[in-house]
Order: C-alpha cells, then structure tokens, then sequence
C-alpha cells in the first residue's frame, strides 16, 4: 500500500472509531480500531520520514528502532499492550478504550509533524 | 510451576541474544520499579514447543510481569511508564533475534481470563520473584 492509502485508512478508521469511545460496549472495537489506525499512521509516517515502511505489524517495534524511531516504538508496545488487555484478559472498559485513543493520538501527532 | 534462582539461569533452549534482552528487560524493571513482584515466562517456550529460529516467524518470547497493584485501572495508567522503561533495554539488544511479548497483571491477576492464569499456572517458569508469588499462581 502506498503512503496515501495509509493516511486514508488511518483517517477512516480514527473517524469510525472516535464517536463510540463512550459506548461501553464497544470498548473492544475502539481498542481494536486504534491499534489499526496506529499501525496505518506509522506506515505512513515511516513512508514520509524515512521513505520506507512495514505492511505488516509483525515486528513492528524493531523495524522502528532500526529507523531511529524508539519513542513511536514505545507508544507502539503500548498500545499493543491495551490490545492484548482486549483481546485476552477484562481490559474492554471504557478507560482502556480511552488510553489507547491517547496513544494513537501521539502517534497521529508524529505522523503528521 | 518451576522457578529458576536468577536470571542468569534462563532455559538453555533459548538463544544468547533473546536471553540477554530478556535478563536486561527484568533487571531494568526490577531496579526502577520496586512494585514488581514476579517475572513468568509462559507459552511455546516455556513449554519447549517453540518454533525455530529458522522458522519464517520464530516463536516470541512471552513473559507475564506481575506487579503489586490491585486494581488494573491504576495499573492501566501506567502502561506508557512501563513501556517506555522496557524500551530502554528493547534499544539495546536490537539483534535479539526473537520478540519478547509482554503482558502486565495486577497481583490479584483479575483482569485476566481464568483459561489463560490456568495456562501460566501450569508451564510457566518464574524467572524473577520477590515474595510469595500471587494466590492465582500459588494454588
């Protein structure tokens, strides 16, 4: 996927996500949707910064480091962390959903400076 | 549950690089967090079922970091501490061949799914405590 489509799927996905951040039951979906358009806006910002990028997650933290990248790396694992949270264990309250749009927000933040 | 005496001591099956990012991630935790009580190594490695460093995808390494917290908000608000203080040691073993997956868990573990305190309980090595381990691991 190109730079472009990144930034579309991130913003997509931020606009779909953002509105049901108070719906306690779609706490998962927030969490699930923030870690995508985190995965989408650090494609797009390694494409723009370093003109090269991952599409895939796998390995994510690492391809970062490599870059230069350790703070987004961070807020990377982090945001990992919440989803993990989600996904396995009882972490699908409204404050994880919360945590993890903080964390994509520094993310998008990054991509866009 | 098998308990290893320090972290110098970790499963033979794992590689030298992975080992001395692991060893790094808990000494650095341990020292600047006093309320870490326990470091478990759980899954295909534990188990020895690990795929291979030959493998496309070779297994990751996963630990479960369990902290003396009881309730999972607080310990929620620090994941980005957490993260950011991993990161330190993670910069400085970037040729580790496999991933370490972290999870965090408050002392009473009740954010987490019985299945999954069911499956450390059973093949995980403790890799670093201090204290009694918690109850949910005790049993």
């Amino acid at each position: 996927m190109l730079a472009k489509g990144h930034r579309q799927a991130a913003e997509d996905i931020e606009k779909t996500v953002i509105p049901l951040q108070s719906t306690p039951y779609a706490a998962r979906v927030v969490i699930e949707g923030a870690w995508g358009a985190a995965f989408h806006w650090i494609a797009y910002g390694c494409a723009t910064k370093h003109q090269k990028h991952q599409d895939s997650h796998s390995r994510l933290g690492r391809f970062l480091r490599h870059l230069g990248e350790g703070t987004v790396a961070r807020w990377w694992e982090d945001l990992d962390l919440v989803r993990q949270g989600g996904w396995y264990g009882n972490n699908t309250d409204p404050t994880a959903a919360q945590h993890a749009l903080e964390v994509l927000e520094h993310i998008h933040t990054w991509a866009l400076s | 549950m098998r308990v290893l005496q320090n972290t110098n001591s970790l499963p033979s099956w794992l590689d030298d690089e992975t080992s001395a990012l692991v060893r790094d991630m808990i000494e650095v935790l341990a020292t600047q967090r006093s309320d870490l009580i326990a470091v478990i190594l759980y899954g295909s490695i534990a188990r020895h079922e690990e795929r291979s460093l030959d493998d496309v995808e070779p297994s990751d390494v996963d630990l479960l970091l369990i902290f003396n917290i009881d309730d999972p908000h607080i310990l929620l608000r620090q994941y980005t501490a957490l993260s950011f203080t991993l990161g330190e040691a993670r910069d400085r073993h970037l040729d580790a061949p496999r991933e370490v997956q972290v999870m965090f868990s408050t002392r009473t573990m009740q954010e987490w799914d019985p299945t999954f305190i069911e499956h450390v309980r059973r093949d995980g090595i403790v890799l670093f405590a201090r204290g009694a381990l918690p109850a949910p691991l005790a049993a």
